[in-house]
């Protein structure tokens, strides 16, 4: 968002009118500042880099990007995004992400094109599948997902070798 | 004489009598007993009171009848008449797992495994402990061993892998694993790219690059998957992990100026062998450093073999090439053009270039739409259509090949 403030030639401000034009100045300029600065970058490791729409060029911590500008976090790298609420995005998956002027839908963003999974594999137990076959339960990412490694009783029996008759 | 030769003949012939009659009941015995084996057990040891199979089966059924006492002294029956079968030990491992005695059972499972290494169960159970508490090391070897063994479980265990390999720690070991190049390598990446999670492939395929375990042609497979699949961002920011960066920065089109040893991979320029067309890179009378030179031997050539996969977010470019040519003669000339993937129609297209001239310069405006363009694709192109004469003639060297940013960035919609 932009607010810009402007008087024609030869207009007449009085005095108490420019007080309150520059107390509004001074309590936007903190708005303006985080609509046009979307977010300042801090490089936590490895190469990040920036483009404004062309080439891309190695990013610097304290860089200040605007909103549509690329982010590319190579193999590696981990980079943050502080908005000026002090909320943060942190990219640690590789990938070129366009900067967004809000926080959250940055979040979302970065969600979407698969920020690293933290919770481990947890084991939750297993159940019984058709004809007592085994079906570990995982929690994997935080989802709960099934694994039948074995699907039935055949497994049993198939390689059983039998004696010989003279037994 | 003739008496005694005659006792000792009828003796022989009730000896053979009775020996065939022993015979005969035993082998009903044992036919009954290996017919009703799976069936009824109960049925079959009535016949053979020590048939294995028949006392393996009892035991499955007592397992899942809970009577887990009695399934241990089947078990123990077992192992009397088969010493060496692994699965009795099973059994005894199901019946400790159920009562509770984990460490027991561990200690039985891994006899079992040891004794019969092809048993689904005992491996499942091993897996799923190994799993559960975290060693993924040793859950893996046992995968191994049950891909290798019980290859009509492979496609599940593989499922099982792909699943798993969302897990961060999983897709480490994992990398670990496939660096040793088991048989089933090959079969897993398939499996990994046929998944509907991407997080486990691309966590495994990034763990074993950074080890140096990756083959150019399966990095090049990741590539173009993770491109095919709409992810042209991750596909550039992975490709570029790698690449010389020139004065730092990377230029809309990588290697415009052909200086650098063309890769064919990723988004360097890409050169397919097509019949009639050659492209080398050389210096030129004109040209600083090194220039494409594409000869045309007359042949039909649908599609030139040179083009470069392009990450340009939207708005306005300026495209600008020198080209130089000798003698080029087609129906409709030659023309750099831009295609949004996945689509036929061109955002940008050259002028048309044909004949003979010395180095010059020829540039387009390119307008990269905001939506449905995440990724392009820079060709040069033959733009008579199929069916008409598309055979070219002549040499045309080409250098300089550079996108500019023309307008302040304006807001991409996505």
């Amino acid at each position: 968002m932009r607010i810009t403030v402007c008087a024609d030639k030869g207009t007449f401000m009085t005095t108490s009118l420019r007080s309150v034009l520059a107390a509004v100045f001074v309590l936007a300029a903190p708005m303006a500042m985080s609509a046009d600065d979307a977010a300042t970058l801090r490089v936590d490791q490895g190469a990040v880099m920036s483009s404004e729409g062309g080439e891309f060029v190695t990013a610097q911590t304290g860089q200040v990007l605007l909103e549509g500008q690329r982010l590319m976090v190579t193999e590696g790298a981990v980079a943050t995004l502080i908005y000026s609420d002090d909320c943060k995005v942190v990219y640690d998956v590789p990938g070129v992400y366009v900067i967004d002027e809000d926080c959250e839908a940055a979040m979302l963003m970065a969600d979407g094109t698969g920020v690293t999974v933290t919770e481990r594999t947890v084991m939750t137990g297993s159940t019984l599948g058709t004809r007592g076959s085994i079906v570990p339960l995982l929690i994997v990412g935080g989802a709960l997902i099934a694994i039948p490694l074995i699907l039935d009783d055949d497994d049993d029996d198939d390689d059983f070798v039998a004696p010989p008759v003279s037994r | 004489m003739t008496g005694v030769r005659r006792i000792v003949t009828w003796l022989l012939a009730m000896a053979l009598l009775a020996l065939c009659a022993f015979a005969a009941q035993r082998i009903v015995k044992i036919a009954q007993a290996d017919r009703w084996a799976r069936e009824d057990p109960q049925r079959a040891l009535r016949w053979l009171p020590d048939h294995p199979q028949a006392l393996l089966a009892l035991a499955h059924q007592q397992i899942a009848d809970k009577k887990f006492s009695l399934a241990q002294s089947t078990a123990r029956h077992l192992l009397a008449v088969a010493p060496l079968e692994g699965r009795a030990f099973r059994v005894l491992a199901e019946a400790a797992a159920a009562q509770g005695q984990q460490a027991e059972a561990l200690a039985l499972y891994r006899i079992a495994a040891r004794r019969s290494p092809r048993d689904v169960r005992t491996r499942a159970w091993l897996i799923e402990h190994f799993l559960g508490t975290g060693d993924y090391p040793r859950a893996l070897a046992q995968m191994d061993v049950m891909l290798r063994t019980t290859l009509h479980k492979s496609n599940i265990v593989l499922a099982a892998m792909a699943l798993l390999a969302v897990d961060p720690a999983f897709a480490k070991q994992l990398a670990r694993t496939l660096e040793q190049r088991p048989a089933w390598r090959q079969s897993l990446l398939s499996t990994l790219y046929n998944g509907k999670d991407s997080r486990g492939a691309n966590s495994v395929l990034s763990h074993l690059r950074a080890r140096g375990g990756l083959s150019p042609t399966e990095f090049d497979e990741w590539i173009a998957w993770l491109m095919s699949n709409d992810r042209w961002g991750e596909a550039y920011s992975r490709w570029a992990s790698g690449v010389a960066r020139q004065g730092g920065s990377l230029q809309p089109i990588y290697n415009g100026g052909f200086e650098i040893p063309v890769t064919g991979r990723g988004f360097d320029w890409r050169i397919t062998a097509i019949p009639g067309v050659s492209v080398e890179f050389e210096p030129d009378v004109g040209a600083v450093g090194l220039s494409a030179h594409v000869a045309f031997r007359g042949r039909p050539v649908p599609q030139i073999n040179l083009e470069q996969p392009l990450l340009l977010a939207p708005g306005a470019y300026r495209f600008s090439s020198r080209v130089r040519m000798d003698a080029l003669r087609s129906d409709r000339g030659l023309e750099w053009v831009i295609t949004c993937a996945g689509q036929t129609d061109p955002i940008a297209n050259s002028a048309r270039l044909e004949g003979t001239f010395a180095w010059r310069a020829i540039e387009m405006d390119v307008i990269v739409p905001p939506n449905d363009c995440q990724g392009q694709w820079l060709r040069l192109r033959n733009p008579a259509p199929s069916g008409s004469s598309q055979h070219v003639f002549g040499d045309v060297w080409l250098d300089d090949v550079k996108l500019k940013r023309q307008r302040s960035m304006t807001r991409p919609s996505y």
